[in-house]
């Protein structure tokens, strides 16, 4: 049953993958505040599960709801609008080379028309401040520190006002001293949309995620909440947190 | 039997690669001029950098190296076909060589070779590069559509520069051909401006400006086309680069012949 105010709404829905086959029948729902985290060892399985769930990556099987429209009717013109309400960001936050930070963030608004020039670079240099952006913003891409990077690529999808961000495990390549340079950013958007996300930050995940699905090629589990996740008897999920250093009484 | 079957489909192969090249190149055309991308027939802020942008390195910055080679075809070429058909022929026929050969053909021909060696090349390694690194999948998971932000505002900056360029070679070509003779000859030759621009029927040059626009938009399209092959190995970008040179050089000249056999006998 469709909920009329859901972002995303999958019922087992399985990805298609080149180099394997997932089995996991994946349903979700993603409504507006909602903080789904995918976790579990495997992430280019984690990767191949968000982008099905957002419509970049093709499906096997199951069904896939965006914005209460089937993802296989959504017409080719409408997927560019769809593509700006459920922005995703690969780990390696790939920006335009030749751009400078703050020609990289306002080139998407200007080419939809988000924005006027001046008014993008104003909201621009508005959510650097508030991602807590240290570097040059005229500087180019190469120069930049992996935490620039993600902030850059975040800061472009902010640009052009989504409603659900898809981050495929923004702390990837960021040491983890520098993990809470993006706190701030995550407590600004709790009230301004959905996030997914497939990492492997637990301490994230425990502080903010609203729905846990611990997924592996033989099976996944849905959690609502970090105690019940620690709660389970799954021995995949007992393994992995143990291996992440992540206490299973922790309450 | 196997080895002839081989052989056989090697010839076919290769007998339908030069069609098949030209079909996907004209999809590719058609796809990258359509006026309603993305549901609008503008090009959108963005867009409008991009094509800017494309002019000024295409045209502007092109400028010192199309006058050095304009007053260098003026003097080796403009002047020696004056002085040349002077002996042979009539001032009508001097004036009706210059302005077929001059500035109709060489200045179109040889502004195509700038062009293709400037912006060409670099418009292929620049979108091949972005390719390569993945930053335009970035881009198309934030809705923008490639075609109408990178590629049409560079298939209109090179046709805009390609015909403004091919116009400001032609007329220094002639003037520094003429300014030449008349310094070293006699200043009589000064006479022929007059005449060259009274000879321009505006026919020949409605189909001189039509043709340097659509060379410029193939050049354009052709490295932008080969930009988009560009896979995931380093390698294929500088196969693609050399591709998207001699290949637009080859299809410009046969263009071209096309254009005067229609102009001919059309």
């Amino acid at each position: 049953m469709k909920n009329m105010h859901s972002f995303i709404q999958s019922n087992r829905l399985v990805p298609k993958c080149q180099n394997s086959s997932p089995t996991q029948e994946l349903s979700v729902h993603v409504k507006s505040g909602d903080v789904t985290c995918l976790i579990g060892t495997d992430s280019k399985l984690l990767d191949s599960y968000l982008r099905a769930l957002i419509g970049v990556q093709d499906i096997q099987s199951g069904t896939l709801t965006l914005f209460d429209k089937d993802v296989l009717e959504i017409p080719e013109r409408e997927q560019q609008f769809i593509r700006t309400k459920l922005a995703y960001v690969s780990k390696e936050a790939p920006l335009l080379s030749v751009l400078s930070v703050m020609n990289n963030i306002v080139m998407p608004a200007l080419y939809h028309g988000t924005y006027s020039r001046e008014d993008a670079l104003k909201e621009a240099k508005a959510i650097l401040h508030l991602l807590n952006f240290q570097e040059n913003e005229h500087a180019l891409p190469s120069v930049l520190e992996p935490i620039g990077r993600i902030q850059t690529a975040i800061a472009r999808t902010l640009l052009i006002q989504p409603k659900v961000l898809a981050l495929s495990d923004p702390w990837y390549k960021i040491p983890p001293h520098e993990y809470s340079l993006l706190s701030p950013f995550f407590d600004y958007w709790r009230g301004k949309g959905a996030l997914i996300t497939a990492t492997q930050n637990l301490k994230f995940v425990r502080e903010n995620a609203t729905t846990i699905i611990f997924m592996n090629q033989s099976n996944h589990e849905t959690f609502a909440d970090w105690q019940s996740l620690c709660k389970s008897k799954n021995e995949f999920i007992q393994d992995y947190l143990s291996r992440h250093n992540e206490s299973t009484t922790m309450l | 039997m196997e080895k002839i079957s081989n052989a056989l489909g090697f010839i076919g192969y290769q007998t339908l690669r030069a069609p098949r090249y030209l079909f996907a190149l004209l999809l590719f055309t058609l796809r990258v001029l359509n006026p309603r991308q993305q549901g609008n027939y503008r090009l959108n802020q963005a867009s409008i950098r991009t094509l800017v942008g494309q002019v000024i390195f295409s045209g502007i910055d092109a400028l010192p190296v199309v006058s050095f080679i304009a007053i260098a075809t003026g003097a080796a070429v403009t002047a020696q076909i004056i002085l040349t058909i002077e002996l042979l022929g009539d001032r009508s026929e001097v004036i009706n060589i210059l302005v077929q050969v001059v500035i109709y053909e060489l200045s179109t021909l040889i502004t195509a070779i700038i062009l293709i060696g400037r912006s060409g090349s670099a418009i292929t390694v620049d979108l091949g590069n972005m390719k390569l690194s993945r930053e335009l999948e970035g881009l198309e998971m934030l809705g923008v559509n490639l075609n109408h932000f990178l590629i049409t505002p560079r298939v209109y900056g090179t046709c805009i520069s390609q015909a403004i360029l091919a116009i400001y070679f032609a007329v220094i070509a002639t003037l520094s051909g003429v300014i030449f003779l008349a310094y070293t000859q006699s200043s009589g030759y000064f006479s022929y401006l007059g005449e060259i621009s009274v000879s321009l029927h505006p026919f020949d040059l409605t189909v001189f400006l039509l043709k340097n626009l659509l060379f410029g938009v193939l050049i354009g399209t052709i490295s932008s086309f080969h930009a988009m092959k560009v896979g995931s190995s380093r390698n294929e970008l500088p196969q693609q680069t050399q591709k998207a040179i001699v290949n637009s050089i080859t299809i410009i000249f046969v263009f071209n012949a096309l254009f005067l056999l229609f102009v001919q006998y059309g």
